[in-house]
């Protein structure tokens, strides 16, 4: 065996005894099932307490975006860019606000998926459920897809080697796929509950590991104040981090994440709205803390370490003009996102020695768990969104319970193995289109907040109505649409100027929402007014509150 | 849940959105250093500004949300 990335063969045995344990806890999922049914399949019988749900909740929100997209985006940008870690209370807030009436709502009418409860509350069983089901996957393909990503970055980094990137983006969506297809939500939640640990611990330590390698808080500190001047200020290096793109993207990102397939899915499967009430003051309080004592420290000392700048005082760019990292973290403008891996790999063991050493693992083992724990989420999701909306209700409807629960299985693999083919095939390609961590996710983030209009009229306006609702839907990932890479991919540099400057001004996802919300609530009032009785009708009254 | 509208659940709704619209908004204007301005300050009590002033405001919202936990998020269906 080589020696992992300098690190001997510890990796090898932490990272082989958490592999194991999650084979194990998705074996046990199985053997605990209760039934051979959907609910049992995705919701885990509804029995959550909330130990389990608070940190499987956080385990879904916390991705690579948190340990590896995050650091490096401060690494590119600077400080502006851990004032992102506003949008955690925020989702805190959202947990117990919206999740304890999505639960239930979800639990009296045995819902399963979020477009059971919007479909049926605007009495559109057909356009609407397609349409919310088509949001779920455009937001848990890209997480599913860029969770495999950082498990190949973090493998080349940790076993340098031929193929080293494929062989850790293979390991991470293989052993992924076993446990979520074996065991569903209940094995899901249980990794999630090692993995949430792993990754708290993870982000607060790699933190404190930042600040020791630079010789402790005063010294670090110190140094940090000798950054160049954009380092310090926003809009940050490169410009992107406007206090206004920052302001939408951390109050849209928080409520976006909350209302995604598989938290709205957690929200179901929480066994009261006390577990929520707990898991919500949880999650504001120690996951705020872990990103600004945490991985925002690791980025901010990674710009000591490493300078941005080269040795006349001048950016290191592209022929396009895009910034690059140092050499020593990467070549390329995606390779900021190795700045977690570098430091704790050049610097821990040179300070610590063996606990070091061990200490630097156990933070790598967290940026896996980081990973591994969204893409089970969302791999969970995306198989209960394709089958219970889609193969149970058009294709076979009478389909036995078992059955869908087999077919749910089966997508998991297949999908596994497509996200896993366009990795590696992007990875290859001249110009990997999967790029940064945090641009996909941020994009996926954007689709998903498309449902936030529709969520907060449900569960407490409940005046739009199905027109209304469709339209908004449609408008807001229109926008977004237009707003993303694909647009630009598809149709060149059509309306790039506008397209362009309406990308700096605010989020993608908040441009969409300002469409989508403005053409529901259009259309919702016109049709009240005009007192349209299919759209009145359409709407029903669930949440008596 | 309460849905009892009460000066306290207005002041804490203010309180919040106030915190991330200056925290992590256009409120960022009042404390970011001007890079064109030799005589720039970019920190306070020797963390960058923006750091300190993420942190204040994170304070902020989390003695909101303990409030609110205590006095109004209830376990109704216990």
């Amino acid at each position: 065996m080589s020696d992992p990335g300098g690190l001997g063969q510890t990796p090898y045995v932490i990272l082989g005894l958490y592999l194991g344990l999650l084979l194990i806890f998705g074996v046990l999922g199985y053997r605990r099932r209760q039934s051979e049914s959907e609910e049992d399949y995705y919701l885990a019988g509804r029995s959550q307490g909330w130990v389990v749900s608070s940190l499987t909740i956080m385990a879904t929100f916390f991705s690579s975006f948190a340990l590896l997209g995050a650091p490096g985006m401060v690494y590119r940008d600077g400080v502006v860019f851990a004032l992102f870690s506003l949008n955690v209370p925020v989702a805190g807030v959202a947990i117990y606000l919206l999740g304890a009436r999505i639960r239930r709502i979800g639990q009296d009418r045995g819902y399963l998926t979020p477009a059971d409860m919007i479909a049926d509350h605007y009495g559109s069983p057909v356009g609407l459920r397609l349409l919310v089901a088509l949001v779920g996957l455009l937001y848990a393909v890209p997480y599913v897809v860029i969770q495999i990503q950082a498990g190949g970055i973090l493998s080349q980094q940790l076993f340098p080697g031929t193929n080293a990137f494929e062989i850790g983006a293979g390991l991470l969506a293989a052993i992924t796929m076993v446990y979520v297809t074996i065991g569903g939500m209940r094995s899901v939640a249980w990794t999630d509950v090692v993995q949430g640990g792993l990754l708290v611990a993870g982000m607060l330590l790699a933190g404190i590991a930042a600040v020791a390698v630079l010789g402790g808080p005063g010294p670090f500190f110190e140094a940090v104040a000798k950054l160049p001047p954009k380092s310090l200020s926003a809009p940050g290096t490169t410009g992107r981090w406007t206090p206004e793109l920052l302001f939408t993207a951390s109050l849209f990102a928080s409520l976006g994440s909350m209302i995604q397939p598989a938290q709205w899915m957690r929200f179901y499967a929480a066994r009261s709205d006390d577990v929520l009430r707990r898991s919500a003051l949880i999650f504001a309080a120690v996951l705020t803390l872990c990103f600004f004592f945490g991985v925002m420290l690791v980025g901010l000392g990674g710009q000591v370490l490493y300078p941005l700048l080269d040795a006349v005082g001048e950016y290191r760019t592209t022929a396009t003009g895009s910034i690059l990292p140092h050499p020593s973290v990467g070549s390329t403008p995606g390779d900021f996102d190795q700045i977690l891996v570098v430091v704790l790999k050049n610097h821990l063991p040179e300070l610590l020695g063996p606990a070091g050493v061990i200490l630097a693992t156990l933070i790598l083992v967290a940026i896996m768990a980081a990973a591994m724990s969204t893409a089970d989420s969302n791999l969970h999701a995306l198989s209960a969104l394709i089958t219970h909306d889609v193969y149970d209700q058009f294709i076979r409807p009478e389909a036995s319970q078992q059955q869908r629960t087999w077919v749910g299985r089966g997508l998991i693999v297949a999908v596994t193995v497509l996200a896993l083919l366009l990795v590696i095939i992007a990875r290859r390609s001249d110009s990997n289109p999967l790029g940064m961590i945090v641009i996909l996710g941020l994009l996926a983030i954007a689709f998903s907040t498309q449902l936030l209009p529709m969520t907060v009229d449900m569960l407490y306006l409940r005046r739009g109505t199905r027109q209304g609702a469709i339209a908004g839907l449609i408008a807001g990932l229109m926008t977004i649409f237009l707003l993303s890479p694909f647009w630009s991919m598809i149709a060149g540099a059509a309306f790039g100027g506008v397209l362009g400057s309406m990308k700096k001004m605010i989020d993608i996802g908040a441009w969409g929402l300002l469409f989508n919300t403005g053409l529901f609530v259009a259309i919702s009032w016109c049709q009240r007014r005009n007192q349209d009785p299919s759209a009145v009708q359409g709407a029903r009254s669930q949440v008596e509150s | 849940m309460c849905s009892i509208v009460t000066p306290m659940k207005i002041l804490l709704i203010v309180l919040f959105l106030a915190a991330i619209l200056l925290g992590a908004g256009p409120g960022i204007h009042l404390v970011n250093p001007d890079v064109t301005d030799p005589a720039a300050s970019y920190t306070t009590f020797g963390l960058p500004t923006i750091y300190v002033w993420g942190l204040m405001w994170y304070a902020v919202q989390f003695g909101v949300i303990l409030v609110a936990y205590f006095r109004f998020w209830k376990p109704s269906d216990e």
